[in-house]
């Protein structure tokens, strides 16, 4: 039993150790946001960097105000969640409906569609962003949002994950409805859609987080700062010197939120089974 | 009238059209067509040319020239060799770890719960947001690493502008965030073997590495090739931590392929150049995708 017994500690200390390299960077960036630029630098490399100041309550979302009138964040968060919300909504509609087509109606050359979507799923936007900076420059969309969006609503991957779902549906279903003379779009909107709300609310998820978080993109997009969003702000405001680390780190935690309470509020739409499902 | 009509249903490719049926498709094969597919064309077709951007009437045909500077090309040779480099590094690394802490906590407990949640919190945090709290925390001059290190009598090190310790600094931080989802994949997968299978091994009297070699392995091996490939695809497609970072350096010492690419299409405006190093890129795509479908196939037998 002895053995049995080390063996457990063992293991939690191992837990423990691993927990706290998972978690200290994100508690620092909670706290250092509370905190003054002196505080920081006193306690820096000692435990009480990581714990907030609780007899300075009233003081700590100064960082916060700071930060806030020195780089105009309110714009960059009204611009990600402008584009955020432009994305996620396009996305949902136009790759369910094409999700929609493929797994319910007798789409010509349906099979070669539906393997060339898949062999399209190999090339991420990564790939072929500096081609489609050139499309987007030709049309004169740069620094526009639709120069940001157009290119991130189509999605080979959503696609699939639709036409996956859509083809559990039964049959049944809707040709009842097709009998009573309601036409497709009827039918989609006010049967097909109520019911298939954990696939909308997965691929939300997935394009919201995809959306808020992206870097690169909005980078290349616009070359105007008013329009930068929150990604490529908090950025600038790192490099900008004087770089106050209270300030980084409130731009940080701001950035954070969104996706937090998304997880939080999405959670049992976020299963690994439903990620996996859709490559396999 | 009745006639055209009956003519159009009896004619599926007419039919698909003229019921509007045709417009759930349209949008989306609109965007995929001018957003994946067209500029898939384009990568191939200006990779012959010397594009450069702000001279796009001026474009002539080079053949290979592309492909052949790329070959003498110290700075693209040395982000190709990198982008293997963060592979060995952080592919091995982060499905043993995953698949580890995932054993350590797939049983269902209020205590797990609280491991797991530890584990999984480098998730939340974007790819940009993990950039500039680690560039901090490994700042040589006011981070909290090199602070601990000097307070325990170590010398403070330059973690992001030592060629040496540069990228191994980056393939840990994005070792980091990385290990917390995979990791729930494979804690899923375990959760999902029958706990019968583990008793009749005890009782046969099979010790703890046995059944994990006999049972667990064998039950959970789609999950842990499904995890190897999203790690990997998603390791050669590495660019905001370096670019975020280090800027690729110091001497291009953290660059990644598609770094490389982004720096020649966009601030040296190389449209051709890039183009070749895009190609490139989807070359070795395809090949990951063909070795994905191999490894599924087998798996499927």
């Amino acid at each position: 039993m002895k053995g049995i017994t080390v063996i457990r500690l063992l293991k939690y200390i191992v837990l423990i150790a691993f927990a706290i390299l998972f978690l200290f960077p994100t508690v620092w960036m909670f706290v250092s946001s509370t905190k003054t630029v002196a505080e920081i630098s006193a306690e820096i490399g000692s435990i009480q960097s990581f714990i907030p100041n609780f007899s300075n309550m009233q003081n700590w979302l100064v960082p916060y105000q700071e930060m806030f009138s020195r780089f105009n964040f309110s714009i960059h968060f009204f611009n990600s969640v402008f584009y955020t919300f432009i994305i996620v909504l396009g996305s949902l509609l136009v790759n369910s409906l094409a999700g929609y087509a493929l797994a319910v109606f007798d789409v010509p050359f349906k099979k070669f569609i539906t393997s060339a979507l898949i062999i399209l799923i190999i090339f991420p936007f990564q790939s072929v962003f500096i081609q489609i900076f050139i499309i987007i420059n030709q049309w004169n969309l740069t620094n526009t949002v639709w120069g940001l969006a157009l290119p991130h609503i189509g999605s080979a991957f959503y696609i699939y994950l639709f036409m996956v779902f859509f083809q559990k549906i039964p049959n049944e279903l809707r040709e009842s409805a097709y009998i009573d003379g309601a036409s497709n779009w009827k039918i989609f909107t006010k049967i097909v859609v109520p019911i298939s709300k954990p696939i909308f609310m997965t691929i939300g998820i997935l394009v919201f987080v995809g959306a808020w978080n992206d870097y690169v993109w909005p980078l290349m997009v616009f070359t105007e700062e008013s329009k930068y969003p929150l990604s490529v702000a908090v950025n600038i405001m790192n490099e900008t010197k004087p770089a106050y680390l209270n300030q980084v780190m409130a731009g940080l935690t701001v950035t954070t939120i969104p996706i937090l309470l998304i997880y939080i509020l999405g959670q049992k739409y976020i299963t690994p089974q439903n990620s996996s499902s859709g490559i396999k | 009238m009745h006639n055209i009509k009956q003519k159009i249903k009896q004619n599926k490719t007419l039919d698909f059209i003229f019921s509007g049926k045709v417009l759930f498709l349209l949008p989306a094969f609109t965007l995929i067509s001018i957003f994946v597919i067209y500029p898939l064309i384009l990568a191939v077709g200006y990779s012959f040319t010397d594009y450069y951007l702000l001279k796009p009437n001026d474009i002539s045909f080079v053949g290979f020239d592309n492909y052949m500077e790329i070959a003498y090309d110290k700075y693209a040779k040395k982000a190709f060799f990198n982008s293997a480099k963060y592979v060995i590094y952080i592919v091995p690394l982060q499905v043993i770890l995953s698949l580890f802490l995932a054993t350590l906590i797939a049983k269902k407990s209020k205590t797990n719960t609280l491991f797991r949640t530890a584990f999984f919190s480098p998730y939340i945090l974007s790819i940009i947001v993990v950039s500039l709290l680690w560039k901090n925390i490994l700042d040589p001059n006011s981070g909290i690493v090199n602070e601990f290190l000097a307070s325990l009598g170590f010398a403070k090190q330059e973690f992001f502008s030592d060629p040496n310790l540069a990228l191994p600094t980056i393939s840990f931080i994005i070792l980091w965030q990385g290990i917390s989802f995979q990791m729930l994949i494979l804690m899923a997968a375990l959760q999902d073997i029958p706990s019968s299978l583990y008793e009749a091994a005890s009782m046969e009297g099979a010790n703890a590495w046995q059944k994990f070699q006999h049972i667990t392995l064998p039950s959970i091996k789609g999950q842990v090739v499904f995890v190897l490939i999203v790690v990997t695809t998603g390791t050669f497609k590495i660019i905001i931590e370096p670019l975020v970072i280090t800027n690729g350096g110091p001497q291009g010492s953290t660059s990644s392929i598609l770094l490389y690419m982004f720096e020649q299409g966009t601030r040296y405006r190389q449209i051709g150049y890039a183009s070749a190093i895009t190609v490139i890129f989807a070359i070795i795509l395809i090949m990951i995708a063909f070795v994905q479908r191999k490894l599924v196939k087998e798996e499927g037998r």
